[in-house]
């Protein structure tokens, strides 16, 4: 029982090699020596190239993916159903068009975080409407069918708004969002998401040890003393927070909150309040890994991060709903 | 001296239906409460209404002198355990884990106290649970699975404690050894309110035993008293014997024709 946390360190020592080897390459062809001296010193191209480019791009991959597999460990918590997913529940669909409409009506103009909280609100709207079903002792099937209802209501939302669309640059910018990326992005970005997902992750952690007495069901739980209302807001909201602003720092990217909590959970002994952490390193590592292969991979036109996440995530999930059958009634 | 447990005009109801209509009783720590009925009698929907699950009732529950409603959930799950019929498991969990559970009201999941820890280990040897403990409940017989949810009912410590059916789906000897746990459970002081089917083992076990029947109490008494043979043919609609020596009886049942 005690053993499993001793993993976490090494979780978190996995993530930052992950992080630094994506910033020592890239096509820019600097040597690894200088790549990582020029992290820490010196004005030179190479120094620009590495703090300005490689870093911030590192890091919003990993803070998308320890957010989306974060969110993911507390959705499946609350919801008791390892298939859960902010991807696959269409939360992140509903960010994404809450961006979108943001990026449209030109509301973003108004000011630099209303993309963002467009996204948050949108997501935390689509974690309601799953809830107030699943509340309703919904099966896995129709959980998930709800989630393809609100993935595809999303989809035609944001092909209407592509489909209005005024002139090409709106377009580009949507399809952004739409696939999911983390190319160019700057501290500014980094600094305007990183709060909320580490509020949404605060909110997530203090709900942890009622996820954790849930396993034996709301009603148990409540005999055992937990607080279900609370536990319950403290989730969704800290999920909604965490996938909202990963899908404003990247896009809607799939699949990282499904396979992330279950290649963690051998870590915690299945137990859903403390596998929130290690979800978290594991799909921080992932998404800084996909993106590594793109930068690597001899295109012409750059993969978006999120058709490389879901190439190989979406396998992840079949694998994942072919491995839990057992525990999903 | 106030009672453990004093519940007055409890009425129960789910939609139009009424589940449970005026009970009123008071028990004490040391008895061994049996509630008996048919299935539907609302013995269930009793045990739920005290464990505050059920939403819709009138009437009043005070527990040691106190309307159960004013407690904070620790609080209430520090006076009053509850095992329930249906017994969810979701995650891939140790049989260890889910005992340590019914200490989540004393502190955190992940932070036991030697305290905790003591009150785990003998709940498990209570329930012979130690041969499994490190297995995920789900893997686990049905049998063992309600052996390790009674342990965790036990870990608890609570003076107040509420089974609904806790020997369904176990063998004679399983079923036995719990309902002599619980025995000792009350012989130690505790107070133990249990829905139970089986009618031998109720007139065995039980110091009281309550008869439900559509929602009414048919009869509150003894065991030998509430479970004579013609309480019996009356609310269960069989016929019942007793067999044996004097204090060795067993009870058959036989249909009225």
């Amino acid at each position: 029982m005690k053993s499993q946390r001793h993993f976490i360190p090494i979780l978190a020592t996995v993530s930052v090699v992950c992080i630094l080897v994506s910033v020592v390459i890239g096509p820019a062809g600097i040597p690894p020596d200088q790549a990582i001296a020029a992290l820490f010193v010196g004005d030179s191209s190479a120094s620009v190239i590495v703090r300005e480019i490689r870093l911030p791009r590192a890091i919003a991959a990993w803070l998308t993916g320890a957010a989306l597999g974060a969110s993911g460990a507390a959705l499946q918590g609350i919801l008791r159903n390892p298939l859960a997913d902010p991807g696959v529940l269409g939360v992140s669909a509903m960010a994404a068009l809450g961006a979108v409409f943001a990026i449209y009506f030109n509301f973003a103009a108004i000011a630099f975080w209303v993309t963002p909280a467009a996204a948050v609100i949108f997501a935390l709207f689509a974690t309601l409407i799953l809830y107030g079903l699943g509340a309703r002792r919904l099966s896995t099937a129709r959980l998930i069918l709800v989630g393809v209802g609100l993935s595809s209501f999303s989809g035609a939302m944001i092909a209407l708004v592509m489909n209005l669309a005024p002139n090409p640059f709106i377009l580009s910018d949507l399809v952004n969002w739409l696939f999911g990326s983390v190319a160019n992005r700057s501290f500014g970005d980094l600094a305007l998401t990183a709060p909320a997902i580490l509020a949404g992750l605060a909110l997530c952690l203090a709900a942890a040890p009622g996820l954790t007495v849930l396993t034996l069901g709301e009603e148990t739980a409540a005999t055992l003393g937990a607080n279900i209302a609370r536990i319950r807001a403290f989730s969704i909201c800290g999920a909604a927070l965490m996938t909202g602003a990963s899908v404003a720092l990247a896009g809607a990217i799939g699949f990282v909150g499904v396979v992330a909590p279950h290649v963690a959970r051998p870590f915690s002994g299945h137990d859903p309040g403390r596998t929130i952490l290690p979800a978290m390193f594991v799909g921080g590592a992932m998404l800084v890994i996909a993106d590594l292969m793109i930068r690597l991979l001899p295109f012409d036109q750059e993969l978006k991060l999120g058709v490389t996440a879901a190439l190989i995530g979406a396998p992840g999930f079949v694998w994942v709903a072919a491995q839990t059958q057992r525990l999903v009634r | 001296m106030t009672p453990a447990l004093k519940i007055f005009n409890l009425c129960a109801r789910e939609d139009t239906a009424t589940l449970l209509h005026d009970v009123s009783f008071s028990a004490e720590r040391g008895e061994f409460i049996g509630i008996v009925g048919p299935n539907g009698a609302g013995k269930s929907t009793l045990l739920r209404s005290i464990a505050c699950l059920h939403s819709n009732i009138q009437g009043g529950i005070e527990v040691f002198g106190a309307a159960i409603h004013t407690f904070s959930p620790m609080e209430r799950a520090r006076a009053l355990a509850y095992l329930p019929q249906l017994r969810e498991v979701h995650w891939a969990i140790t049989a260890e884990a889910v005992v340590a559970l019914g200490r989540f009201a004393f502190g955190q999941p992940d932070r036991l106290s030697s305290q905790d820890l003591a009150a785990v280990e003998d709940a498990m040897v209570e329930c012979n649970a130690n041969a499994f403990r490190t297995r995920p409940v789900h893997m686990l017989s049905g049998g063992e699975q309600t052996r390790v949810h009674i342990a965790r009912l036990f870990a608890s410590h609570a003076p107040i404690m509420l089974a609904d059916e806790p020997t369904a789906a176990l063998d004679p000897k399983h079923a036995l050894d719990i309902l002599s746990a619980l025995r000792c459970k009350v012989d130690n002081g505790a107070l133990v309110i249990a829905a139970l089917h089986d009618l031998d083992y109720a007139t065995r076990y039980c110091t009281r035993i309550i008869d439900l029947d559509e929602g009414y109490v048919v009869a509150d008494a003894p065991p030998n008293e509430a479970l004579s043979n013609e309480v019996i043919r009356q609310s269960f609609g069989v016929h019942a014997q007793r067999v044996g020596k004097t204090g060795m009886t067993a009870l058959r049942l036989a249909p009225l024709n």
